[in-house]
């Protein structure tokens, strides 16, 4: 069998404030192998983002070990973030830069020369249909267009694992069909996608692998056909019957009766 | 204004690699963070009548706490 790319072991989080301390992740445990298109869902603080930022090390302080390409994180991070791409839900974009500075910095970054971030750059905006608005400054950009920019900046360095972390916010229809055949394309050639978010309908369709966690603890795992029994035909409906949505549609449904 | 900047910051490029800096990495950043600035009209920018003068000042103190904060010994 393949080694495996990804191993987490009893991994845990705690916030403190003040004097409450909030536990987010209270022991996961995770394998992931090369390839495979993982799709990370849970609801609103399961702790999805939370996990994707300790595995991309911007968040250094955790409990447990987390290994990715052989590396161990909290001592090679640095080869590790060589290794990976990272798009956030809403990304701390430096708007006054244009997307061809915001790339050459990132880029140098990640150790690129010049030309291959020119190239590698244009071929993208291209695809997004974003080439003329290559020198233009991003404050004047639509939420939709910042997010291509950051799809764009985790796809430069050609990382062999990516993280995204609700990807398809604030994009129109089109660029969603796009962004799905990148990542459909991306996992033929061998890349690993770790895939968060609460779209359902697009996690069931790209993703091989489901991870569904709620209350800081993986509640199911699997291939969607697996995980799928009689009752829940869609993801969504197995979504909601492991993180106890269904009791709130009848508390819905008597809110409303009375 | 960037580019004349960043050719005098260069100078000191040698002891800046002397502290463990990585140059290009230190270079591209003050290059971006000087860019930003002079758009935004923040910082050194702000007074036009010294504007060159205050460009100098303000890339030469990002570099230096760049080397400081980029150096292995911190």
């Amino acid at each position: 069998m393949e080694n495996p790319l990804i191993t987490i072991k009893g991994l845990r989080k705690s916030y403190s404030k003040g004097k409450t301390r909030s536990e987010v992740l209270k022991g996961i445990d995770l394998t992931i192998y090369p390839g495979q298109i993982i799709g990370y869902i849970g609801p609103n603080g399961a702790g999805k983002s939370t996990t994707v930022k300790i595995l991309c090390g911007i968040i250094p302080d955790f409990e447990g070990e987390i290994k990715i390409c052989g590396h161990d994180l909290r001592s090679q991070s640095n080869e590790i973030k060589k290794r990976i791409g990272y798009v956030p839900e809403t990304g701390a974009i430096y708007d006054l830069l244009t997307p061809n500075e915001y790339f050459e910095l990132i880029g140098t970054l990640y150790g690129l020369d010049i030309n291959t971030i020119r190239s590698r750059s244009s071929r993208f905006l291209d695809l997004f249909d974003m080439g003329k608005n290559s020198d233009q400054r991003m404050d004047t950009f639509s939420k939709g267009m910042k997010q291509k920019i950051l799809l764009i900046a985790g796809l430069i360095n050609n990382p062999d694992i990516i993280f995204l972390d609700e990807p398809l916010s604030g994009l129109d229809a089109n660029s969603v069909i796009l962004v799905k055949e990148i990542l459909s394309r991306l996992a033929k050639d061998g890349k690993t996608i770790f895939y968060c978010s609460h779209l359902m309908d697009v996690v069931e369709k790209i993703s091989d692998r489901i991870i569904i966690i709620n209350n800081g603890l993986v509640i199911a795992e699997g291939r969607f056909e697996d995980l799928r029994n009689e009752k829940s035909a869609t993801l969504e409906k197995l979504f909601a019957e492991l993180t106890g949505r269904e009791e709130k549609t009848i508390e819905t449904e008597a809110l409303f009766n009375s | 204004m960037v580019k004349s900047a960043l050719f005098l910051i260069r100078i000191f490029r040698v002891p800046i690699e002397m502290t463990g800096v990585n140059y290009r990495q230190f270079e591209i950043l003050l290059k971006m963070k000087l860019t930003a600035d002079f758009r935004n009209g923040t910082g050194a920018f702000r007074n036009h009548t010294s504007k060159r003068n205050s460009f100098i000042y303000q890339s030469l103190t990002y570099a230096l706490f760049g080397a400081m904060l980029g150096s292995d010994d911190i």
